[in-house]
């Protein structure tokens, strides 16, 4: 797994931003984390910004857009002790081609 | 395993169930369908909680936990996918094997690592199409026992 710090991702267009917005309003939850589901990324977490393995969690926007034929989430990482948002990301899918039986 | 969405926001949980870090709060609202069914791709259990990971009406690449009194469960038959550990903190988990061979399985997968993401591709699709019928008890144990005494 990466041992550094990885900087926010900017969002690409306007409806990622209003993605972002929503999420950030509260329109999210938890993906794993907390004591009973420690994140695999803990221990780069813990001594990047510090606080307790059992406070971070990986959120989730509970909102999904389709964006440029893209299903798309934002995910970030949050201490609920220390109150940090971190490491940005958006989560872009694009749809399975077919596959073609020739 | 299959599932019902009864209900989708906050205020029909039990207290126990609330849990603002995780964003479970009286006013969350979750991306699904009442009265919709859902396969249950695995469970997890944690001090009295049970939360069901499906595929939400936003899914795109990965079941996410949701609260079990969310849901009547429509068909209780278990998948032969399905693995449990009991781990020492008390959590209980019922999942595919690729869960449990690698710890970090579930946080890969979320993060969207191809690997991962293609195997939860073939486990759903396998999961999604699993035959559950079984010929009646006394079909089944004549069956058994013909092919013993061959």
């Amino acid at each position: 797994m990466n041992q550094g710090a990885i900087p926010d991702e900017s969002p690409r267009n306007l409806p990622e931003q209003l993605l972002l917005q929503d999420a950030k309003a509260g329109n999210c939850i938890s993906i794993q984390g907390g004591p009973d589901d420690i994140l695999g990324d803990v221990s780069r977490l813990v001594a990047i910004y510090g606080g307790n393995p059992e406070d971070w969690y990986k959120i989730t926007s509970i909102q999904g857009f389709v964006i440029n034929g893209a299903s798309v989430q934002v995910h970030w990482f949050e201490n609920k002790q220390i109150l940090q948002q971190l490491e940005l990301k958006f989560k872009r899918q694009y749809p399975k081609t077919a596959p073609k039986n020739l | 395993m299959k599932i019902r969405c009864i209900a989708k926001t906050g205020e029909y949980l039990p207290e126990n169930y609330i849990d603002p870090p995780r964003g479970y709060t009286r006013k969350v609202e979750l991306p699904l369908t009442i009265d919709k069914e859902y396969v249950v791709y695995a469970i997890r259990e944690w001090k009295g909680t049970i939360w069901y990971y499906i595929c939400n009406d936003n899914y795109s690449y990965y079941p996410i936990h949701n609260p079990a009194p969310m849901f009547e469960v429509v068909d209780d038959r278990v998948s032969k996918y399905w693995r449990f550990e009991l781990s020492s903190n008390g959590l209980l988990m019922i999942a595919f094997e690729q869960w449990f061979t690698d710890p970090y399985f579930y946080d890969k997968l979320t993060d969207q690592e191809d690997e991962e993401v293609e195997i939860f591709d073939k486990v759903k699709e396998l999961m999604d199409a699993e035959d559950f019928d079984l010929p009646p008890l006394d079909v089944a144990v004549e069956k058994l026992r013909e092919t013993v005494s061959v």
